[in-house]
């Protein structure tokens, strides 16, 4: 469903990833972990149309390389992005219309509320006052509004509770039972290497280990590493 | 003397319609594009030579200049937007160089203007006739200037609360990476506001012509005015430069019924002064967009 080869992320001279390449399949829940500035959200940002990249990056057979991110999403690519990024001025709804690109709108605002009730109880208010973590989970309910094919989450976990993270755990089971493919960026690895099929170790901009998730999760040296153990 | 206060008052109020629909459009621009559009005075200005032309040279009734105001003015701001906006924003420092690139073709289009029509003032036939209101009167043009004001802010409100694309704009105007997000096509919402603000300066500029006569210098004028609106307003704040252009046309009127009227601008560039100095953020910082 998504294949990476060849990519390489620049911010002018600065090369911050350099020549990956990475696959998910359809269904599957997919994890790069690495620490700060590794590359995580560089490369999700690249595979958007973004940054600035060079590579080929594929969706469903389809080359997405030189295309302009809005037609990037309309070819099923969406990302709830590191911080949230919510429109703050809108209400949750008006969010939710943003990411709409196309079907039934009231019944996709509906799945929404329904896989979200947060948001039903707070549906008009403004997504800038509302919490943290009814930010992130707005900013997920906003990236599968277009019904995408890829859904890559960045950082969702990132200062939430508990609670919330297990949350977000058991919608990627959910939407992977559905045929989404997820491609999840963490820090917070332990929870990226529960919650994905496989997963990418990325550092400083190489990919250093891959493998299924509980493979990894089970290596002595990613545990010291990257689960604190 | 409440006589003339109130009289000057109308007559402000004209004014301050206009300077309140400019400035609407030079902070929508730099809301949505974060630009300064230096040249959104001359579109205002071309406006009024459109409504010129219309109704004197081609004999056009005052409606059909108005159309005609528009399609020729935003035809023009395409122009712009195609050789001044869209390939110097994306450079590094694009927005203070847009200033500079804008600022040239406010210079172009002012002396392509004043070298083939002449630095006089010209008359354009408005609506005739006016009312009474006790010792008041308003003409049936300063109503119409009014009124329309009135209707196209309104418009401009239900299309930016309640139309689609109205929403994308406000949403690229609260954060453009999270529109780039969702697969806006950014492009085109900046597109389609540097556009919609230049035809609301063309109406602006054709509505007013009847009343304070055309000059290739009101340009110059309205984008001061206009710059001073959106400071004092807030930077980017919709509300803020409606209500400050109004207060702004009604200060210079009122200033006019007891100083020279130069003074009348010299105490709209303090205010900027003092606003720059002790408010940046403009009177309704934090409003919504
Ligand atoms: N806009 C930018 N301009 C310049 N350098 C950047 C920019 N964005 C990221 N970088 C650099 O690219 C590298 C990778 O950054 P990136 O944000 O992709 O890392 P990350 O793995 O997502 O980190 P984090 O876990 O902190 O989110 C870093 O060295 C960072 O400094
Ligand atoms: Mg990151």
């Amino acid at each position: 469903m998504l294949e990476l080869s060849g990519l390489s992320v620049t911010y002018g001279k600065v090369r911050a990833v350099e020549d990956i390449a990475l696959t998910a399949a359809r269904g599957e829940a997919v994890a790069l972990i690495g620490a700060n500035g590794a590359g995580k959200s560089s490369i999700l940002k690249a595979i958007l149309g973004l940054a600035t990249s060079s590579g080929s990056v594929r969706v469903d057979g389809t080359e997405l390389t030189g295309r302009p991110s809005h037609a990037r999403v309309m070819r099923g690519v969406a990302l709830s992005p590191e911080g949230r990024h919510v429109f703050p001025q809108m209400s949750v709804l008006e969010n939710l219309e943003m990411g709409f690109i196309g079907g039934d709108f009231p019944a996709l605002c509906e799945d929404m509320l329904e896989l979200f009730p947060r948001l039903r109880e707070r549906s008009s208010q403004l997504a800038g006052s509302m919490s943290g973590g009814e930010q992130q989970m707005l900013a997920i309910a906003r990236a599968l509004m277009s019904r995408p094919k890829v859904l890559m989450l960045d950082e969702p976990t990132l200062g939430l509770a508990p609670i919330i993270v297990d949350q977000i755990r058991a919608l990627i089971g959910l939407l992977k039972t559905k045929g989404m493919t997820v491609l999840l960026a963490e820090q917070n690895a332990e929870m990226a290497l529960a919650a994905t099929d496989r997963a990418y170790v990325l550092e400083t901009g190489h990919i250093t280990a891959t493998g299924p998730s509980a493979k990894l999760a089970a290596d002595p040296a990613i545990r010291r590493a990257y689960l604190g153990l | 003397m409440l006589e003339l206060l109130l009289q000057q008052a109308v007559n402000g109020l004209t004014q301050g319609m206009a300077y309140a629909l400019v400035a609407l459009g030079l902070t929508m621009i730099f809301g949505v594009l974060h630009i300064i559009n230096f040249s959104h005075g001359e579109l205002y200005m071309l406006g009024g030579l459109m409504a010129v032309v219309a109704t004197t040279m081609l004999g056009l009734p005052y409606g059909l200049a108005l159309v005609l105001a528009v399609v020729a003015v935003v035809a023009i701001a395409a122009l712009v937007d195609l050789v001044a906006v869209r390939p110097v924003l994306p450079t590094k420092d694009g927005p203070s160089t847009v200033l500079l690139s804008t600022f040239a073709v406010s210079l172009l289009l002012h002396q392509s203007v004043l070298s083939t029509w002449g630095p006089n003032p010209s008359r354009v036939e408005g609506l005739a006739g006016s009312l009474s209101l006790g010792p008041i009167v308003i003409t049936n043009h300063r109503l119409l200037v009014l009124v329309s004001g009135v209707v196209i802010l309104l418009a401009i409100e239900y299309v930016l609360r309640r139309t689609l694309v109205g929403r994308r704009i406000r949403a690229v105007a609260q954060s453009e990476f999270a529109a780039q997000v969702v697969g806006i096509d950014v492009a085109r919402i900046r597109t389609l506001t540097f556009l919609g603000a230049a035809a609301i300066a063309a109406i602006a500029g054709a509505l007013i012509a009847p009343v304070s006569l055309f000059t290739p210098s009101m340009g110059q004028h309205a984008i001061i005015t206009a710059f001073v609106v959106v400071v004092i307003g807030g930077m980017g704040n919709a509300t803020g430069a409606v209500v400050c252009g109004l207060l702004l046309g009604l200060l210079e009127a009122l200033a006019s019924a007891f100083m020279p009227q130069d003074m009348g601008t010299a105490v709209i560039y303090a205010l900027l002064l003092i606003f720059l100095l002790i408010r940046p953020q403009g009177l309704f910082a934090g409003r919504a967009r």
